[in-house]
């Protein structure tokens, strides 16, 4: 049947020729749109690394000097350090909160960041540096890599030299091995850095690829030294509830009762923010949100054209070919024959279409048109953005050409061979 | 003639109403998605008020400092001191204004809470600390009040002016004038009232404004070497032309300024002076250069077209089979292969414009209901998008559509109509 197809296609080539061009173009454009999705899929299977739950961020302000609560301190007054740790201990000794953090920019979807190269040898690599107080590991989840206790995570941590990395990080420097107990060095410095221990991996969001993490302790006394506007700059305060307390108005709550008690020097409570709303806000700035929307939009639209396409040709043509029809069936062809002769057909279209668009496709993925940000490319993506493709389009077909072939299938022979 | 072709056109729609349904359908899609991109660049790029000086305004957004000695840089906007040496001092603009919208504020001094006194209600508004020249720049429409003047400007006088609905928050009242409310617990009077901006004009946009100088800290915020800081200059031209010559002159101040820095430069690159078209593109992407952002975008709406004209040339080359006779006989008496195809593509326009028409529809409803993703999120902060019915419904908009409408008939129906009407007599007559 398949032979007797092709050569009808063949025949009425002048007609098919746009529905295949249709579905040539379309094929490789829904190819790079399932390829977005599939990417973003796949990489959200892997775990961020981070638990956020029950995290808050506490959000400070400082008065200025027009401010009439300004306080003056002198140049290099340890008062300022003091009056955040004060912060901190006020809000370590609340009755709702399990644990305090504090660090630089080190909590999840944190808007800033800091970078820097790493040397084992002469092998170099650039890290996300985190600092962190020791409750980060508890209060994120966050666990080792290379065994199954969290308790060994702060097993010598502390001190300026010593760091915890990512599992990403230890495959860089160390491939297979562990990189527990040997040291890296800071680009330009002598000074080894001891790893204490790694971490499983960690990314940025979930829709990406693990990134390389160095983590170094907090130094709590670095706050003593540093001016008012420097601490409220760079170092940020993440809080953990305890497990029971609600969270649906635990903000607004926190924050009314904790105003009078957090307002110390010329720091005050500005915002206690949930770390789930910080996430959201993260993934729409940085246009992940928007951009699944829009290929969301892009690909039905291409999808609804193969419909109407499908569907206009098909109808138009049972108007055309209803002899052929009606002799197909006065020839001993049921219904459903007549039907599967019209799917097989279209079908035959997109597979004849598809081949030219996946050498087009494949070309433009070695040709460095794929995005690789997030995800190398590998036969398994390729395999797997051909098959939803052709998945996707079959069903859109068949939809399209069920309805004119029950049409045509419920031609009486006799009425249809009229036509002759 | 025209007519004739129309009420024929219109025959055949009502006798093939399927067809008909179809057609307009996809050509409506089609007109949809290119629509909805054409009415977004509009709205970004056309003069809407405030925003009424885009097409002859410049935006200097990008201070780029260079170290000679560490061979870094530091990227930010312009440090006060940099405006003041190279954009206050030109002579070709009509107007030259800088200013701090609260999104970059928000890095220095935090969020902004206004308030009154005696009054526990606090509201996150989203200020814009300017100088006097901001409000020749962009027409805000005032209700009551004024804006400081330039001597105000310089003194640091803590004067606000407000717009209508925070004014609403704050006093349950218009009548604000002189009245006083507190700016992060600091004392402002109220001196001018406007009305509400939408938030989609991203770069007038505000709940209120200050003079920047009544800020403490703003001025001396900067860094590389004083270089870069928190302002964003706004140059408004007397015409578009004048953009080379006003280019050259900040070529020619920051040749001079850079003398005047020890150990740092002013370093100036593609991404420093955009006009309104490309700073939009910028917000887009931030990497790709000018020229592949528009041939992308160009390609995008081409290839919306494509699928759908392709898609529709189907159609019409089913339907032109059934037509072959007509036309032989047509050519029979005479008729031409060019008044043919004139014909047919008059009567495919009528089919077009009314999927044009439904498209259009369809596109302010999609631009109204999805406004949040295709015009928001540009400060990263949740605030309502208010769109205006002269942003929607204008001139430019309907040329726009109906210069879409033309290129989509002529793709979609061109070639099978041609291919019709190239038929040989005998073979049109004979086709049964």
């Amino acid at each position: 049947m398949v032979k007797h197809i092709l050569k009808q296609i063949w025949n009425l080539r002048g007609k098919n020729i746009w529905i295949i061009l249709e579905l040539f173009i379309v094929f490789v454009i829904l190819w790079f749109v399932v390829d977005f999705f599939s990417v973003m899929r796949l990489n959200a299977m892997t775990p961020a690394g981070t638990d956020i739950r029950n995290v808050h961020r506490v959000v400070l302000g400082t008065y200025k000097t027009d401010n009439p609560r300004f306080v003056v301190y002198e140049e290099d007054s340890e008062e300022p350090g003091r009056n955040f740790l004060r912060i901190v201990e006020r809000l370590r000794s609340h009755p709702d909160i399990e644990s305090v953090c504090i660090g630089e920019w080190f909590y999840p979807y944190c808007f800033s960041n800091s970078y820097s190269s790493y040397l084992v040898d002469s092998l170099s690599v650039n890290c996300r540096i985190l600092r962190v107080s020791p409750e980060y590991f508890s209060m994120f989840n966050i666990r080792p890599a290379f065994d199954n206790n969290p308790e060994s995570l702060l097993k010598g941590f502390s001190g300026d030299n010593t760091a915890i990395i990512s599992a990403k990080t230890n495959q860089r420097f160390f491939k297979e091995g562990n990189g527990t107990g040997k040291s890296l060095f800071a680009k330009g410095d002598s000074t080894g850095i001891y790893i204490t221990n790694v971490i499983r991996e960690m990314k940025e969001h979930e829709y990406t690829r693990p990134g390389s993490y160095i983590i170094f302790p907090f130094n709590e006394s670095e706050l003593l030294r540093k001016r008012e506007d420097e601490i409220w700059n760079s170092v940020d305060i993440c809080i953990k509830t305890k497990p029971g307390v609600s969270q649906i108005d635990f903000p607004e709550r926190f924050r009314e009762e904790m105003k009078q008690q957090l307002a110390v020097g010329n720091f005050f409570l500005a915002d206690i923010r949930p770390l789930t709303k910080i996430r959201e806000t993260y993934l729409l700035s940085y246009g992940i949100t928007s951009t699944l929307k829009y290929r969301i939009g892009i690909g039905v639209f291409f999808l609804i054209n193969i419909f109407l396409g499908v569907l206009g040709t098909f109808w138009l043509r049972i108007e055309k070919r209803r002899s052929e029809i009606g002799l197909r069936m006065s020839m001993g062809s049921d219904k459903r024959q007549v039907m599967t002769f019209m799917l097989t057909e279209s079908l035959c279209m997109l597979l004849i279409a598809s081949f030219p668009a996946m050498i087009v496709c494949l070309n433009l993925a070695y040709l460095d048109v794929l995005s690789t940000m997030y995800m190398d490319i590998t036969a398994g993506r390729l395999l797997i953005n051909t098959l939803l493709t052709y998945i996707l389009l079959i069903v859109v077909i068949a939809l399209s050409v069920w309805y004119p072939a029950k049409r045509s299938a419920n031609i009486q022979p006799a009425e249809a061979l009229h036509y002759e | 003639m025209l007519k004739l072709y129309l009420k024929q056109g219109w025959q055949l729609i009502r006798q093939n109403k399927f067809y008909t349904a179809v057609y307009i359908l996809g050509t409506g899609l089609a007109i949809t998605m290119v629509m909805v991109m054409a009415i977004v660049y509009h709205i970004r790029t056309a003069n809407i008020a405030p925003e009424s000086n885009r097409d002859r305004m410049l935006i200097v957004n990008n201070g780029i400092a260079k170290n000679m000695e560490w061979d870094g840089q530091h990227s930010w906007n312009l440090s006060y001191q940099t405006v003041k040496e190279c954009y206050y001092p030109l002579k070709t603009p009509r107007a030259v204004s800088a200013g701090i919208n609260s999104n970059t504020l928000s890095y220095a001094v935090g969020d902004t809470y206004t308030g009154i006194p005696g009054s526990n209600d606090l509201h996150n508004s989203f200020i814009y600390t300017t100088d006097a020249a901001f409000f020749k720049v962009f027409n805000y429409s005032f209700i009551a009040g004024r804006a400081y003047t330039e001597e105000e400007f310089q003194s640091g006088m803590h004067y606000a002016i407000l717009c209508e609905s925070l004014a609403g928050k704050l006093f349950k009242s218009t009548d604000v004038l002189n009245k006083t409310i507190l700016i992060n617990d600091v004392e402002f009077t109220v001196i001018g009232l406007v009305k509400d901006v939408s938030s989609i004009l991203s770069n007038s946009y505000a709940e209120l404004w200050v003079p920047f100088t009544a800020i403490p800290h703003i001025k001396e915020a900067n860094g590389g070497g004083g270089i870069v800081g928190m302002l964003t200059t706004f140059i408004v031209a007397n015409s578009a032309a004048d953009f080379p010559l006003i280019k050259e002159e900040i070529e020619a101040n920051r040749k001079k300024y850079n003398t005047s820095i020890e150990g740092w430069e002013y370093f100036m690159d593609d991404n420093s002076i955009l006009t309104v078209f490309r700073s939009e593109l910028r917000m887009l992407d931030y990497r790709s250069g000018f020229k592949d952002l528009i041939i992308r975008f160009s390609l995008i709406a081409f290839i919306f077209l494509l699928v759908p004209a392709i898609n529709l040339s189907g159609l019409t080359s089913s339907r032109m089979q059934e037509r072959i006779s007509e036309m032989g006989i047509r050519k029979a008496f005479g008729a031409t292969k060019g008044t043919l195809v004139n014909q047919m593509l008059t009567e495919n326009l009528l089919l077009t414009l009314l999927g044009g028409l439904a498209g259009l529809a369809a596109s302010f409803i999609i631009v109204y209901f999805m406004r949040d993703l295709l015009l928001g999120g540009r400060w990263g902060v949740e605030m309502e998008i208010n769109l205006s019915l002269p942003m929607l419904i204008n001139m430019r908009v309907f040329g726009y559509a109906f210069g879409i409408c033309l290129v989509l008939n002529i793709l979609s129906s061109y070639i099978p109509v041609w291919s019709a009407a190239r038929r040989p007599i005998v073979q049109s007559i004979n086709d049964k």
